[in-house]
């Protein structure tokens, strides 16, 4: 398989000791879940604490690695950019992109970095609400830089209709059917990987019809002190 | 990063404090919590808060005779732990600076034997070899060592009068604290330990790094020298490109790659070092005020660090201390006195007011 599981990685680990009071009050279980944290938009500054809420099901995926250069004035100094895709299974997506001297130390820092960037996935239906949500709610669009990707929603059995690079975040989003359409220097690799990972996580900033309805919650710094 | 970084110490958390030890060994030893230890000729500081007027509790009391001193110092920090005083800012801590000047111990065993005596002679000549270049105390754990010969004179000393307490530790424990003051704030007290920082500099686990390496390699059909020669035929579409941290800024970024390798630590020594800053230094980093007895600069000694915090417990819930990170500046003359702390706060401290 070309992924593999958090849960080993986090077995060999020390405790985490907090250093942040949000990492605190997630150890100390005053705050249960990831949902809670971004009911309030609050900045998540430790990979431990989504270590710690996601835990086992979380998987690590390798997207690409390559080479890249730099000209000093001796010589040429390569090295190397990981791009490491992070999900479970439960509509959460991260990406981390980080360039090292070895490559093995780009992947262990691009993983912690794609922990720190996980976002939630919203997805919905496109005609009849039957079965499982399979596709964006609406359309969206990301860009990072020149690169724009568009998601469509399409009708179940479309399948990811888009070129490889973004089929990878949308599946591993739990997206099965989408028509995408991209504009822009697609050849930038990591500018159509991120654009793509925008877009998914513009979801949940679009106001649907659904979430209308007026609640209440409690801000975490009162039910917490 | 042009300049030689020096030698930074790190402080780990160690046994607890059993009973009330006093006498040498007890403000010999670096400890977190507890009541203030005094040195022989200087009486224990009992700070109140500006803020409340509460008195302060104990947070860290560090052993740090400097290097070719002929001092004994003790440095204590103090915090007021009241709910409304957790987040007040440096009004609510205070750090003190204590120091004598050191006894040589042959007088202080005169009732010992001779062979004792001469065992204490040598446990004076060999204090500047004790441990590598620091101004941190060694263990207090290494007093209590029968196996270090070096000290063994000291050792029987204070091993027969922790025995003493030992027999009345049922009466005194329960009545100690309350026989200094009743409302004294405390924390629950552990000894602190010393160890280097470059024994944890490397270790990063790369083990899951490289089986999805390899996993990769698997998928793509290349091997490692091919990526390489890729470079070669790459046109350059894709720049490095500098890590930009969606939440939280760079310097906590810096901050926590730097303390990734022992995450446990509780404080960091480095006697005019650099300190490690959790979040963007302000202004107050290079406009520090100068000692106000003898006009000297004042130097980056110790910062306690954040997992501190949630070390610090009391028997009575209620007492907490919030902070990111404290950083304590102490005279570069070094006399004793008030010093001067600056307060990083915890960078989610606003979302939570």
């Amino acid at each position: 398989m070309a992924d593999d599981t958090n849960a080993a990685w986090g077995a060999k680990d020390k405790e985490w000791m907090p250093v942040t009071k949000l990492g605190r009050l997630v150890k100390d279980m005053k705050i249960k879940s990831l949902e809670e944290i971004y009911l309030f938009s609050l900045p998540i500054k430790e990979s431990e604490i989504i270590d710690f809420c996601l835990g086992a099901s979380l998987k690590n995926e390798v997207f690409k690695i390559m080479p890249v250069q730099k000209q000093t004035c001796t010589s040429q100094c390569t090295r190397f950019k990981a791009f490491v895709a992070i999900r479970d299974y439960n509509g959460h997506i991260g990406l981390g992109v980080k360039c090292s001297k070895e490559v093995a130390t780009a992947i262990c820092r691009a993983i912690i970095l794609a922990k720190l960037s996980i976002v939630p996935v919203c997805r919905g239906y496109w005609g009849n609400k039957i079965g499982k949500p399979h596709i964006v709610p609406c359309k969206v669009t990301g860009h990072c830089n020149s690169v724009l990707v568009h998601l469509i929603l399409m009708p179940r059995g479309t399948g990811i209709v888009s070129a490889p690079v973004p089929k990878k975040p949308l599946m591993m989003a739990g997206i099965d059917d989408c028509y995408t359409s991209a504009r822009g220097c697609t050849a930038t690799l990591g500018n159509f990987a991120k654009a793509s990972f925008d877009a998914i996580s513009k979801i949940y900033r679009y106001l649907t019809p659904d979430h209308w309805k007026e609640t209440r919650t409690q801000a975490p710094a009162v039910a917490t002190t | 990063m042009a300049a030689v970084l020096k030698p930074v110490l790190l402080g780990l958390r160690d046994a607890p404090v059993h009973g009330s030890p006093s006498g040498p060994g007890a403000w010999n030893a670096s400890k977190l919590g507890g009541i203030p230890d005094a040195l022989p000729t200087v009486a224990a500081p009992r700070p109140v808060c500006q803020r409340c007027g509460q008195p302060l509790a104990l947070v860290v009391q560090v052993y740090c005779p400097l290097e070719g001193s002929a001092f004994h110092r003790l440095l204590h920090v103090f915090a007021c732990a009241c709910p409304g005083c957790s987040t007040g800012g440096s009004r609510s801590w205070k750090v003190f600076r204590s120091q004598c000047l050191q006894v040589p111990e042959r007088e202080a065993q005169d009732a010992q034997t001779q062979e004792n005596s001469l065992a204490a002679e040598d446990w004076c000549e060999g204090a500047d070899d004790w441990g590598s270049d620091t101004e941190e105390a060694p263990s207090p754990q290494l007093t209590l060592d029968f196996g270090n010969d070096a000290s063994s004179a000291k050792d029987v000393d204070w091993t027969a009068r922790l025995q003493d307490l030992r027999l009345q530790d049922a009466v005194l424990g329960a009545a100690h604290p309350t026989a200094l003051s009743p409302g004294l704030p405390l924390f629950l007290p552990y000894y602190i330990c010393v160890a280097d920082e470059d024994e944890y500099m490397d270790f990063v686990n790369l083990d899951h790094a490289h089986s999805l390496l390899r996993d990769y390699q698997q998928r793509e059909g290349i091997a490692m020298d091919q990526l390489l020669s890729q470079s070669l035929s790459n046109d350059g579409d894709e720049k490095y490109e500098k890590t930009v941290i969606k939440s939280g800024n760079q310097t906590f970024y810096k901050f926590m790659k730097r303390i990734a390798g022992c995450q446990e630590q509780i404080l960091r020594y480095s006697w005019s070092g650099e300190p490690l800053f959790l979040t963007c230094p302000t202004s107050e980093v290079t406009e520090l005020p100068a000692c106000s007895q003898c006009g000297g600069r004042r130097i980056f000694e110790f910062q306690l660090m954040p997992a501190l915090v949630s070390m610090l417990k009391s028997a009575n819930l209620g007492l907490s201390v919030e902070f990111g990170t404290i950083l304590v500046y102490t005279c570069e003359k070094s006399y004793p006195m008030e010093e001067f702390c600056i307060i990083q706060e915890d960078p989610d401290e606003l979302l939570f007011k």
